[in-house]
């Protein structure tokens, strides 16, 4: 009982962290058009669990803005929108990596390792 | 990869989704989540699923269609938003008494001329009352919804205007300036208010009742029975006492007007109402001890006793004690907070 708010409490300081990343990680694999599910794959695979309900819609509001562009692949039997980013997404995409970059860093001279207890 | 064909299950799904959509990206949407669930339930084949349970953890993954489609969203997904939250708290307070009263009071006002004449007096309050209550209730629910309806109109086009001025082209940074906080914008110091809209509003009312209270007495309060066509209130005391009556009213309200605009109290104000008080206080005992006030047939049929007039006398003396005591309280705890 005592336990569960605490992993809850986690749990929504890990979306909140997470949250921002999601974006830079699209940014930074999307110099190669990739339709959405073999993004979510990219993802997956370097160890970014996104769902695909936060995805997608990411995608149409990084479009939007203008960091992103698409193009409907028809060649093959299933019909795909291939994602890739445009010049004003690598200015965006640069700034967040100097961002994160520099809060690493920020971070990193912040914590000091917990002596051991006993 | 085989071309699955996908289940009426999907297909519904994709449905319920692009409802929620605006129309123009409906088709484009349902097109690229179509190939997604395709591939999701592929996946789960080569994971050796059966077809249906792939397409059900698909499905599933996605999650409820109607949160899906408010992520695609690009309004705002909520009413009122925390920067007009406050003001529309604000407009609130004042709209739902202010419209409450001004409902209520109209129509109880009305009622009491309409159903004068009943045959009996409770019967005649609640036809009187339950309209006005009726119509105050109407009344708060309007200041709500207007309330309601003003700031979330407020809300969607701010959220247009930043759609429209484009959050990444060069004239955003202008446009962010201009729309950003700074202490210029903070409202001058204004004096805090003693008095709120809705007590004027009220004070309004129950000046605008007593007000009409000579004109209601003088209708016949029966229409049959021994008492029929005759009013409850003695001809006699109009000249000259009710003109005076309904002027010192006036001046009343006059002052009403006046303690609200002035916006705190202060010791005239507090020495004006004390004298108004005193006058109208003057005038009714004398109305009481030399008048008869009620008709006198009342009297002669014994609906009204000897107590009358030593009943009016201490309630007026009461009343104005208590409305004395009262105002010079209010008035030095606001004068001396100002110390």
């Amino acid at each position: 009982m005592a336990a569960e708010p605490v992993d809850q409490v986690v749990a929504s300081h890990f979306q909140e962290l997470r949250r921002g990343t999601v974006v830079l990680a699209c940014l930074l694999v999307l110099d190669e058009p990739r339709y959405g599910y073999a993004l979510l794959r990219t993802l997956g695979d370097a160890g970014l669990d996104v769902e695909a309900n936060t995805l997608y819609p990411l995608l149409r509001r990084l479009e939007a803005q203008g960091l992103l562009e698409s193009d409907w692949n028809t060649d093959e039997s299933r019909p795909r929108k291939f994602y890739r980013i445009t010049g004003l997404g690598i200015r965006v995409r640069d700034a967040l990596e100097a961002e994160r970059l520099r809060l690493d860093a920020a971070l990193s001279t912040l914590s000091r390792p917990t002596p051991p207890e006993d | 990869m085989s071309t699955s064909t996908l289940t009426p299950r999907t297909e519904s799904y994709l449905r319920e989704v692009a409802r929620r959509l605006p129309p123009r990206t409906r088709e484009d949407v349902s097109r690229e989540l179509r190939g997604t669930v395709a591939d999701m339930v592929d996946d789960g084949v080569a994971q050796g699923l059966p077809p249906a349970e792939a397409e059900r953890r698909a499905l599933e993954e996605l999650g409820d269609p109607a949160l899906l489609a408010e992520d695609y969203g690009p309004g705002p997904r909520h009413l009122i938003g925390p920067a007009h939250y406050h003001d529309f708290l604000e407009l609130l307070r004042i709209l739902v008494p202010v419209l409450a009263g001004l409902f209520g009071g109209l129509t109880l006002l009305g009622r009491l001329f309409g159903e004068a004449g009943r045959e009996d007096l409770v019967t005649y309050l609640v036809l009187s009352l339950a309209p006005a209550v009726g119509a105050a209730i109407q009344g708060a629910l309007m200041g709500a919804g207007i309330a309601v309806v003003v700031y979330a109109v407020v809300e969607r086009t701010e959220v247009a205007e930043a759609v429209r001025r484009g959050a990444w082209d060069g004239t955003a940074a202008e446009a962010e300036e201009a729309s950003r906080w700074s202490v210029e914008r903070l409202r001058p110091p204004r004096p805090e208010r003693d008095s709120t809209v809705g007590e004027l509003v009220w004070a309004t009312i129950a000046l605008g009742l007593a007000f009409a209270a000579p004109f209601l007495l003088s209708r016949p309060l029966f229409r049959e029975g021994p008492l029929a066509g005759e009013p409850p209130l003695d001809p006699a005391v109009w000249t000259p006492w009710v003109p005076l009556y309904l002027g010192i009213l006036l001046l009343a309200w006059g002052w009403e007007l006046l303690r609200f605009f002035r916006r705190r109290w202060s010791w005239v104000l507090f020495g004006i109402n004390a004298v108004l008080d005193l006058a109208m206080a003057a005038l009714l005992i004398t109305v009481l001890r030399t008048e008869s006030v009620v008709n006198p047939v009342f009297r002669e049929r014994g609906w009204v006793g000897e107590g009358f007039a030593q009943i009016g006398v201490a309630l007026v003396v009461v009343i104005t004690v208590w409305d004395l005591v009262a105002t010079f309280l209010a008035c030095r705890r606001s004068v001396g907070r100002r110390h």
